[in-house]
């Protein structure tokens, strides 16, 4: 896994500092709208390039939330990132009652 | 969709929540253990009581299946509205950053104030203007980033955690290292940084 910190930056702090360096900085978030079929490959990309958060959405309309899923299990089991390693958010959106603005806003 | 949208608003976000959590097990044999780390609710309902109501019941799932909560596309009334009246605080706000609601400037103060996470969305789409801001300019040129590198590495220097959905395995690359060589640039260079640091603010009105 590629560090996205600078080897002079990792030598000065210990190693669960380099990690924790690693993982919140900088400070992205990679999103998975419209990724369709391609979103299991594109996760797994985003992890191994360095990204540790990832977001997602319960609307199939735009996001493929079961492929995320599948993308995160296989770099658990195959890259040697752990669970407690990455972040994962998700949106919930409650359709029939939310404001109908027509557009999905992300 | 994950649920039948004429269900009970309560049914409804079980039911959706109950196949998230599936999606999400971290072993494929089953879901126990198995947490997600944020649910935002994607937008306010019609009525802050309705927005209240469905948070309360997002609220039972923490801290177990569910460590925090946020909500998108909410406005700073909306934003008290809950966190004076919930149990489990919202944790996140993820909103566009953009000219049309003046940067979420004083949203965003609400935000720092009380450690929640504000989190921004369309960075580079919705601010073509700060795309093309000298500033911008100046701080690419010095640092040999792209334009939209030092856009996001200014967007986080605020504070703010910025959505990335690059389908190019170059950009994932380059965003990461890029924003890496910009904060670095800068903290070695504080007189400087310092200077860019109050244009970017002013051009925004922070």
């Amino acid at each position: 896994m590629k560090s996205s910190t600078s080897s002079t930056a990792a030598n000065k702090v210990s190693t669960a500092e380099t990690l924790r360096l690693k993982h919140e900085q900088p400070a992205f978030i990679y999103g998975t709208a419209w990724k369709k079929d391609r979103t299991k490959e594109l996760v797994k990309e985003a992890l191994s390039a360095g990204f540790r958060r990832v977001d997602t959405a319960a609307q199939p309309r735009h996001y493929r939330e079961d492929l995320v899923g599948e993308a995160l299990r296989e770099a658990y089991s195959e890259e040697n990132v752990r669970r407690e390693d990455i972040y994962v958010s998700f949106s919930q959106d409650i359709a029939t009652c939310g404001r109908d603005l027509g557009v999905d806003l992300k | 969709m994950p649920y039948d949208p004429n269900a009970p608003l309560e049914k409804q976000i079980r039911t959706s929540i109950a196949s998230s959590l599936h999606n999400f097990r971290h072993l494929s044999e089953s879901t126990k253990g198995s947490y997600i780390d944020c649910l935002l609710l994607h937008s306010p309902l019609h009525t802050v009581e309705e927005t209240l109501d469905a948070w309360s019941i997002l609220e039972s799932y923490v801290p177990n299946q569910i460590r925090t909560l946020g909500i998108s596309n909410v406005d700073l009334p909306v934003l008290k509205a809950i966190y004076h009246a919930s149990t489990v605080k919202p944790s996140v706000v993820q909103n566009r950053f953009y000219a049309q609601t003046e940067y979420d400037l004083p949203l965003r103060a609400f935000c720092r104030e009380h450690q929640i996470a504000y989190q921004s969305f369309w960075t580079l789409t919705g601010n073509p203007v700060l795309l093309k801001l000298p500033i911008v300019k100046t701080l690419a040129e010095s640092v040999s980033v792209s334009e939209p590198v030092a856009l996001y590495a200014l967007v986080m220097d605020l504070g703010v955690e910025v959505l990335n959905g690059t389908t190019s395995s170059e950009h994932m690359k380059d965003d990461l290292e890029g924003v890496t060589r910009v904060c670095e640039w800068m903290s070695a260079r504080p007189e400087q940084s310092g200077i860019v640091r109050k244009e970017f603010k002013s051009y925004i009105g922070q």
